[in-house]
């Protein structure tokens, strides 16, 4: 879905973006632009506010460039601002997870089905953590690693919250499924 | 696990459905980005304009939640004098949710006490064909019955992003509700609204309790270079002071009210703190280091300030938390706990709702179940209830408040968060 650069592999790239080269700098994050709207989107319900932040977020990545070290995955690092910078816009209101609830409303959308709408439901029951961690790694398909650094948890803490989070879910999966 | 992943993704992408195609805003988006690279952080972007739409995309369940004492429950630190203390927070035997009409949504709700709370809610709901409205129906018996919805500002395009999405009260007569572009201001409880009577074109932040508020405002339209504006009222919003001018490349993020006068701002940057209702300003240097990813602050007197910085995450994941607390009115920070092991504070994470609730007191919550809690200046924290992740946590006074679980739950607690009692849940649904 994305092209997964870091910082070793694209060396050159992040060098030429640190010493103001714009062309370097939208080859190694605007790829990254789709997937952080996405993110955005379904942590504030909003298209304006999320394509706001994310702008706010490559802005940010700019002026970061040179905290990123070698060998780093650029992905979940933009990624990580991204959500930053959302969660920066929800603490700035009251009842942030009314917003989030909102992104999930799937009644007079969902196809026929029993299971799929006891789905949507646990999945709207989910905190906002565990559907961000869910969001990463099945819809944007960032390893369990990538998932960790863009939430700032360990990977093996974002194993865990998946794990919990698919488990709440669908009880009966084991932990070896992930 | 195939068959729930798959399921996982075939929700996800209807819930994406709103976004439909997104590549063509790509270069537009980086090349305004990276254009206002010089530019201060924080600033409202650019892309809005002509693009899509409001896209409020959801079942709205809003939960009512509970306030003791006097204050308002927006901001953490409350006067002494503003706390009631009560044994055992009580709670109204039945709620009914308000009865706005079929396919609205709830934004936002605000409450200043046990009884009386405001609803903000909108029919602009996709696919939306026509005008949005915004309206606001009140409580004054703990939800048991509602107002007729008053309409508040409107009507607005459904592609505007900048309509009203907050509400937020000082006291049961003024309260403000405000979005992106606009803000409004009742002095009567919500029955009637006018235009907030200050100039601004985008609104970051209205916070206060009691009859002072605090405004901040960027007074530009979008892709120009200004200084955030920050006023204070002290007659609940019918007269405003004068503009204090943010220095250049400074926007605000969070404003945490104490006292009679006090702000204590957190900008993209630094911080900044105000103990005359704005007349004059003293800058602190922020002491995270350049590897911060979040910072959080708190006080409760303006005097013991409070700052907890998160790293960004090393290599391996981990991020580091330090804790920092300064007494002596800014001239120096001092090292508190970390996140290293014995260091005081738990496992990384990012931490949310920083209150400090008296002298030497302080809580947080992250995403896992319960609140840390310290009473010793921040050396030692302790983890307590709730057993629930939680959504949101205030207090009204040093000693009482309540918190909000993703459940929907209630919980109270009146010994400053060392113990909690889940009191309610309290749904509001959209009918």
């Amino acid at each position: 879905m994305v092209h997964v650069v870091n910082a070793e592999a694209g060396r050159s790239l992040h060098e030429r973006a640190v010493a103001g080269d714009e062309d370097a700098f939208e080859a190694l994050v605007g790829p990254l632009v789709e997937p952080a709207i996405r993110l955005a989107y379904s942590m504030l319900g909003d298209r304006t506010e999320a394509e706001d932040a994310v702008q706010e977020a490559v802005t940010r990545a700019w002026r970061k460039l040179g905290q990123l070290r070698a060998g780093m995955p650029v992905r979940p690092w933009f990624l990580a601002i991204a959500v930053n910078q959302c969660r920066n816009i929800r603490r700035t209101r009251w009842f942030r997870f009314v917003r989030t609830s909102d992104t999930f409303r799937f009644d007079g959308d969902v196809e026929p089905g029993v299971e799929r709408i006891d789905l949507a439901r646990a999945l709207a029951r989910l905190s906002d953590s565990d559907r961000q961690a869910l969001f990463l790694h099945f819809y944007l398909d960032l390893p369990i690693e990538e998932v960790g650094v863009a939430l700032g948890i360990s990977a093996a803490a974002a194993k865990g919250r998946i794990y919990r989070a698919c488990h709440r879910l669908r009880p009966d999966l084991a932990e070896e499924d992930l | 696990m195939d068959e729930l992943r798959k399921e996982l993704r075939s929700l996800f992408e209807r819930q994406q459905a709103g976004l439909r195609e997104i590549r063509g805003s790509r270069e537009t988006l980086m090349s305004r980005a990276v254009a206002r690279k010089d530019e201060p952080l924080g600033g409202r972007p650019q892309v809005a304009a002509g693009i899509a739409a409001v896209l409020i995309a959801a079942l709205v369940i809003a939960t009512f939640a509970y306030v003791r004492g006097r204050g308002v429950f927006h901001e953490g630190p409350y006067s002494a004098e503003s706390s009631s203390r009560v044994a055992t927070p009580v709670v109204p035997a039945t709620v009914k949710p308000p009865s706005i009409p079929p396919r609205t949504w709830i934004l936002d709700v605000d409450l200043v006490d046990l009884s009386t709370g405001w609803v903000l809610f909108t029919n602009c709901v996709q696919p939306m064909t026509g005008s949005c409205h915004y309206s606001v129906e009140s409580t004054t018996d703990g939800g048991r019955s509602w107002s007729k919805p008053v309409q508040v500002g409107g009507p607005y395009d459904p592609s505007n992003g900048d309509a009203p999405r907050a509400i937020h009260f000082l006291n049961k007569s003024d309260g403000f509700v405000y979005g992106g572009a606009i803000a409004f201001v009742t002095h009567d409880g919500g029955r009637t609204w006018g235009r907030l009577n200050i100039a601004y074109v985008f609104v970051s932040f209205i916070a206060g309790r009691d009859s002072v508020a605090w405004a901040a405002t960027y007074p530009c339209a979008k892709g120009q270079l200004c200084s955030y504006e920050i006023r204070s009222t002290s007659d609940g919003g019918r007269t405003w002071s004068k503009p204090y001018n943010l220095p250049a490349g400074l926007s605000p993020v969070e404003g945490v009210p104490f006292g009679a006068s006090g702000l204590l701002l957190a900008t993209a940057t630094d911080l900044m703190i105000t103990l005359d209702t704005g007349a004059t300003w003293r800058d602190i240097r922020s002491t995270c280091t350049s590897a911060v990813f979040t910072e959080e602050i708190a006080t409760s007197d303006g005097r013991e300030l409070w700052l907890l910085c998160s790293d960004f995450p090393t290599d391996s994941g981990n991020v580091r938390k330090t804790l920092w607390v300064e007494e002596d009115a800014g001239a120096t920070w001092k090292q508190r706990a970390t996140s290293q092991p014995g260091g005081g504070l738990d496992e990384p994470g990012p931490a949310a709702d920083f209150i400090s609730l008296s002298a030497g007191s302080a809580l947080y919550h992250a995403a896992r179940p319960g609140v840390m809690v310290s009473h010793d200046d921040g050396v030692n924290w302790t983890t307590v209830g709730p057993p629930a992740t939680l959504a949101a946590v205030r207090f009204c006074s040093a000693s009482d408040g309540w918190a909000l679980d993703n459940q929907n739950y209630v919980w109270a607690t009146v010994d400053g968060g060392d113990h909690w009692t889940r009191t309610a849940s309290l749904q509001i649904t959209s009918t």
